[in-house]
């Protein structure tokens, strides 16, 4: 799965929970707790993609951008 | 040594001399007698466990960077926890759990006599054994790299501003600090005593002469007035407020004299549009160490069990979010204190998240005075659960605030004044802050303004200001 796509996949997800509108994949997206494990459950379930717990760092939940990398990069594992 | 006392102006001032004469290595080494000197005025015998705590975490740290593999680093991890959950189950909650054992016991017919430790809580330890933990989990995420220096280590555990209430600092922002020179600069001279200031004034005039109102009330043995005991709930609201964030306002300005930026504790919390809004702005350094070192590591270890692995995405969230939710919450109440009352604080609050987050969607489309007006008041519901001496207390109170309307006691009038005053003294304050979405908003006012506010700020305190005679309230967990 191509880095777009799972952006994509995740603005959708955030934006129909949250009711806001991302404009771009840089924007601080300032999720809460309960979108936060929604992306989890989301990722596990449709991506396939376990994420690691001894190394999630909550920081890296700021934009799609960075929640994308950290797919990416947990998949490669 | 209370922050607002004499003895503690003295030591401040003394330590503050040294450290502006020192060179970095010798300000640590200063600071960390000093942090030591601090923490021994309260109770000298607890410096042991303050260390012990220190040792282990030193260790492990480094354990964990040393190590390789990852069931190595993990025993090391789970060292840290084990040994500083000890510490803090035996002296925070042994009595508590002895006790409710021998009446457990008592309820089925045996008689047994549990031995009891019957000692002082070790003020702080909740504060610091969160921190020392969070720096071995940060060293084994690969957030931060091991402290390989003891002394500067230990500084990083027991620096005096922060350490018997907070805030609750991560390795990753306290530890550079320490380790790196720092610079005294004129704006965080003027920021760290316009801190001290405000912190002081919520402590020693808002929050200790909202005591006189919290106290008789609470200390009663029997109901009494439905409306007093509702001024005397909103009045712990504001107390327990100014009370805490007035020492960790206190905290930060200390630490920002010194050249050291703490994070930030509260951020206008009754100015919030729900409870989980709340929760984002109260306590926010130990509300953060439950999301990042608890709820969150159980909510992934649940998604990635194979419990209700054939149910949709929406269902596992919700099912898995409340689980944990109920579980974090039901800990953050107990850590704030051994009795059932704190317990039902944390599971009340996690019905109320629960609660929120399944009912969204109308909640949101409330009027946004509304949702802050409701949101306080339910806020302040887990207050009264809080304060009281224990379950009874609160069911009792909560019974007259509902049943007694009666206006006949004299003293209604007498409390609506007070309580509207400091109240005011407060709010007015944090209005601006809210509007401007701005800390420290004093000090972006013109000069006339500002000298003309801490003039009335310091006639105030002379008047009516309560010095060195009423402890933080937090000082207790």
């Amino acid at each position: 799965m191509e880095k777009n796509e799972i952006i994509d996949q995740l603005k959708e997800l955030i934006e129909k929970q949250t009711e806001k509108k991302i404009k771009n994949p840089d924007e601080n997206i300032d999720i809460d707790s309960f979108t936060m494990m929604l992306v989890i459950t989301f990722v596990d379930q449709k991506l396939k993609v376990k994420l690691d717990m001894d190394t999630l760092d909550f920081d890296k939940f700021k934009s799609l951008n960075d929640l994308a990398n950290l797919i990416l990069t947990n998949k490669k594992n | 040594m209370l922050f607002h006392s004499l003895t503690f102006a003295i030591f401040f001032i003394i330590v503050f001399i040294l450290y502006i004469k020192l060179s970095h290595q010798l300000q640590n080494r200063m600071l960390l007698i000093a942090s030591y000197i601090f923490y021994g005025a309260w109770e000298w015998r607890y410096l042991g466990l303050l260390f012990i705590s220190t040792l282990t975490d030193y260790y492990c740290g480094l354990g964990v960077e040393k190590n390789q593999e990852k069931s190595k680093k993990k025993i090391f991890v789970y060292l840290s926890i084990f040994i500083n959950l000890t510490l803090l189950g035996i002296f925070k909650y042994y009595d508590f759990f002895a006790e409710n054992f021998q009446n457990l016991m008592g309820n089925f017919g045996f008689e047994t006599h549990p031995y009891f430790l019957d000692v002082a809580l070790p003020v702080g330890i909740s504060f610091y054994t969160f921190q020392s933990i969070s720096y071995t989990v940060d060293v084994y995420r690969g957030k931060l790299k091991a402290c390989k220096n003891f002394l500067d280590f230990s500084l990083y555990v027991s620096f005096f501003p922060q350490l018997v209430a907070g805030p609750i600092e991560r390795g990753s922002r306290l530890l550079p600090q320490i380790l790196n020179p720092r610079s005294i600069s004129k704006e965080n001279i003027i920021k760290g005593c316009y801190c001290i200031f405000w912190g002081l004034f919520l402590k020693v005039l808002i929050a200790d002469n909202m005591a006189d109102l919290v106290d008789p009330i609470y200390d009663l043995d029997k109901s009494t007035s439905g409306i007093l005991t509702l001024l005397a709930t909103y009045s712990f609201a504001v107390q327990i407020y100014c009370d805490f964030s007035g020492y960790s306002l206190i905290a930060i300005g200390l630490a920002l004299l010194m050249g050291i930026e703490l994070m930030e504790n509260f951020r206008r919390p009754y100015f919030s549009l729900n409870i989980s809004d709340f929760w984002r702005r109260w306590h926010i350094s130990l509300s953060s160490w439950f999301r990042d070192y608890m709820f969150s590591p159980l909510y992934i270890y649940c998604q990635n069990s194979s419990f209700l692995k054939d149910k949709s995405i929406q269902i596992r969230h919700i099912t898995f979010f409340l689980l944990v939710l109920l579980a974090t919450e039901f800990l953050l109440g107990l850590w704030h204190g051994a009795g059932w009352n704190y317990a039902f604080f944390g599971i009340y609050h996690a019905f109320l998240i629960g609660g929120y987050y399944l009912l969204k969607k109308y909640w949101d489309k409330i009027n946004k005075y509304i949702q802050i007006f409701l949101t306080f008041n339910l806020v302040c519901v887990g207050w009264l659960i809080f304060r009281s001496e224990n379950l009874s207390q609160s069911l009792i109170l909560i019974k007259s605030i509902f049943t007694d309307w009666s206006l006949s006691n004299d003293l209604i009038l007498v409390y609506l004044k007070q309580f509207l005053v400091l109240s005011c003294l407060l709010f007015s304050h944090e209005i601006v802050e809210e509007i401007k979405n701005k800390r420290y908003a004093i000090l972006y006012a013109s000069k006339y303004i500002q000298y003309f506010i801490y003039t009335c700020m310091i006639l105030a305190m002379m008047l009516f200001g309560q010095f060195g005679e009423r402890k933080f309230i937090y000082f207790q967990f």
